[in-house]
């Protein structure tokens, strides 16, 4: 045990006290030594766990007697049923989504639609998981939420994204500082912990918390309640606070600000760079503490160390990939110029040096920035790729940023195989497509034994999740054909959603890919038919072995922005 | 996390429904990977026992949001990670700079922690009782001493050891126990 980890390991245990240099060394070596965090992070969850399994009073008994399995303290359980005997019963969220009326109307119309390529027998699904991607919203959004910094969502709350649109309700954030533009103009910066109700695009009700508010000269006037005061925003910035004790405060950051109290008419004004907090006696003097309130320097400053320290984690994670000996294709997009015309396969093995030719897409911001992507714009933008081999087993991997799904068939990747003479069937590489339907079902079609391309495919799709509020969000999509066992999995942001049979041994090729796009058969080119992607791409990973659920969602955590 | 989830989704539906019997399959399934969980970034167990409380208090309120298909391992360390950080937050206003420096490093291996939670099967969690018991003499005492406070110097002198011995073995100690729970499921 190396004498870093020793001292980390009794530091963190609170058997040692650090120098403030040594502590700066350890935290340093901690952000920028892997190896050195996994190991730490091994051993600290080892020691939770093992301090948990024996912490009970029953569990020595356990542990003397039976050294085998374990049962939880019914001190815990018994303690906590007790409390929730007086908490009510929580209900089912039943969230009305129009999407899903929408695209179950888009699902009819394009079923009708997408004969040209889908006119056989697909292979019957295994009824899949429901995957949760929530985030949907309910009702027209009246904001946007622009920044998301190092926040913690109160319990119960979605996942929110940043760029999510946020309708009128409530916003409860645990941590962190999130940024929301009002579709009126106003900016607010709210800061954790707060419980906020968005109301329309110009009025908004502080319970708990703070939140900076801005106006720009293009803005409408805002309003901004809170249990005792109203607030108004007159062109500049003001901060607000609710403490959890009920205890108000208003602050002109910047020029003047009307203020009200609840139920009362007359307004007061609070001059530029002064502050009142509510009394039983009304608005009094309360010292001005602009630092008090979430200013947008600030957010920007700590966004820009929390997108490092996100960037630092995908790209130990992206190298580790590139040191696996089945990657055969491994595109991150990184450290390329927006000139280029290849695209540079980073893996070490097999496969080094074959890297794509960008035809027509352009180089964009991906997850985060500093981090590269292709956009691709439909029509004949697609990069070319070649890797030599047949392989029986597959996983496709891409993070990518769909915008619109304007055709019945979207084409992410492809393999563009000619086929070879009847009779050569048996030995021959098989073409495949990895499609999203108009619908939002991610497809992966496999060309049948002795079929004639095009229009022999085996398609095996999964539920209509890519569906339009999940559009302009970047997602992990992911196929995982398991060649041996005869089975095939799709994955939507680390989780799977759907799993299909498929004949076992079929070897696939990687001889000729296409990635965004697909050629159409000449049939369909008469039709006008066209397949480009409309979107982003920022990673895309091609291995020739079969990825694990769990690796999978472990890829879609660390990778997530 | 190989919990049997159609097991979980009863309980889940019998809570919803009113029946919050129910919530005790949930506390007895996931009570020691949240305590766990919270046990490896907190000092005082009693700490990590009112923490956990809370975390399935808090999941029990938001039970109505968790989607079915969801990894609920997973979402329910979304909620303790949560209470983590408030602790964390609160403890340091009030605490030294070590506190901060233990915030610190807490944030700095949020995310490696979640992936080596994702990584631990369920099966393996109810071995490591098991595998404990397996462990050589030496090691299992300091295992089962803990290494908190003044145990280490503690069980350093007892042994007629020092205490950088002390948490060699235990690092060892950890290793043997994650070969036995990998082995025992494979």
């Amino acid at each position: 045990m190396e004498k870093d980890l020793q001292d980390l390991v009794a530091a963190w245990l609170r058997n040692a006290e650090l120098q403030p240099a040594r502590r700066d060394e350890l935290l340093n070596r901690l952000r920028t030594d892997d190896a050195f965090r996994r190991e730490f992070v091994g051993e600290i969850q080892m020691h939770g766990y093992v301090r948990a399994a024996q912490s009970a009073e029953p569990r020595w008994p356990l542990l003397e007697e039976a050294m085998g399995g374990h049962e939880d303290a019914p001190g815990m359980e018994d303690s906590i049923m007790a409390r929730l005997a007086q908490m009510p019963t929580p209900r089912p969220q039943r969230i009305w989504n129009p999407w899903w009326a929408a695209a179950g109307f888009a699902a009819l119309v394009v079923a009708a639609l997408v004969v040209v390529r889908q006119v056989n027998d697909p292979a019957t699904p295994v009824p899949p998981a429901a995957p949760a991607l929530g985030g949907a919203p309910q009702a027209p959004a009246v904001a946007v939420l622009s920044h998301v910094v190092e926040a913690a969502w109160a319990d119960g709350e979605p996942e929110r994204q940043e760029g999510a649109e946020l309708s009128a309700g409530w916003v409860r954030l645990a941590l962190g500082t999130v940024q929301i533009d009002l579709f009126s103009g106003a900016r607010l910066f709210v800061e954790g912990p707060a419980q906020i109700e968005l109301r329309s695009p110009t009025e908004a009700f502080l319970l708990m918390g703070k939140v900076a508010c801005e106006l720009g000269e293009q803005a409408r006037s805002f309003r901004l309640l809170t249990p005792g005061l109203s607030v108004v925003n007159q062109g500049n910035s003001f901060g607000v606070k609710v403490s959890e004790l009920g205890e108000q405060e208003v602050h002109a950051l910047e020029g003047k600000v009307a203020v009200s109290r609840t139920g009362e008419l007359v307004t007061s004004q609070i001059a530029a760079k002064e502050a009142r907090r509510l009394d039983d006696a009304g608005l009094l003097e309360t010292p001005f503490r602009p630092e008090d309130f979430p200013a947008m320097e600030r957010v920007r400053e700590r966004e820009q160390k929390e997108v490092s320290r996100l960037l630092a984690a995908w790209r130990a994670m992206a190298d580790d990939l590139d040191r696996d000996p089945t990657t055969r294709i491994h595109f991150n997009f990184e450290e390329q110029s927006s000139f280029d015309a290849a695209l540079t396969n980073r893996v070490r093995g097999e496969g080094v040096g074959s890297d794509g030719q960008i035809i027509g897409a352009r180089w964009a911001q991906g997850r985060w920035p500093g981090k590269g992507a292709l956009e691709f714009r439909g029509r004949g933008q697609r990069v070319l790729a070649r890797l030599p081999g047949k392989f029986t087993s597959l996983t496709l991997l891409a993070w990518v940023r769909v915008d619109a799904l304007p055709q019945p068939v979207t084409a992410l990747m492809s393999s563009e195989e000619l086929q070879p003479p009847t009779g050569q069937e048996a030995t021959a590489a098989r073409p495949w497509q990895w499609l999203i339907k108009a619908n939002g079902q991610l497809a992966f079609n496999l060309h049948r034994e002795g079929g004639p391309a095009p229009t022999q495919w085996d398609i095996h799709p999964a539920p209509a999740l890519l569906t339009p509020e999940r559009q302009g969000q970047w997602l992990c999509l992911a196929t995982v054909l398991d060649g041996e066992a005869g089975v095939l999995t799709q994955f939507v942001n680390g989780l799977p959603v759907a799993r299909h049979k498929v004949p076992p041994g079929r070897l696939l090729s990687l001889a000729h890919l296409s990635l965004g796009n697909l050629t159409p058969a000449d049939a369909e080119a008469r039709l006008g038919a066209s397949f480009g992607f409309f979107g982003a791409m920022d990673e895309l990973l091609v291995s020739v072995r079969p990825f694990g659920a769990a690796e999978l969602r472990r890829y879609y955590e660390v990778g997530r922005p | 996390m190989n919990h049997d989830i159609e097991a979980l989704h009863a309980a889940i539906d019998e809570v919803l429904a009113g029946h919050r019997d129910g919530f005790r399959h949930i506390v007895r399934e996931y009570g020691l990977g949240v305590r766990g969980f919270i046990a490896s970034q907190l000092y005082h167990l009693d700490d990590v026992d009112d923490l956990a409380q809370d975390v399935f208090l808090a999941a029990f309120e938001a039970l109505g949001s968790y989607r079915k298909g969801d990894d609920f391992g997973a979402w329910i360390r979304g909620i303790a990670r949560n209470k983590v950080k408030m602790y964390f937050r609160t403890r340091m206003r009030r605490e030294n700079a070590m506190e901060r420096f233990r915030s610190e490093v807490s944030e700095v291996v949020e995310a490696d922690l979640e992936k080596a939670s994702l990584a631990v099967e369920d099966e393996q969690l109810a071995r490591l009782l098991h595998c404990i018991s397996k462990l050589p003499d030496k090691m299992r005492r300091i295992i089962q001493g803990g290494l908190e406070g003044q145990k280490a110097q503690a069980l350093a002198e007892a042994m007629e050891s020092s205490v950088a011995v002390v948490y060699v073995t235990n690092h060892r100690a950890h290793k043997l126990l994650r070969e036995c729970m990998q082995r025992k499921v494979a």
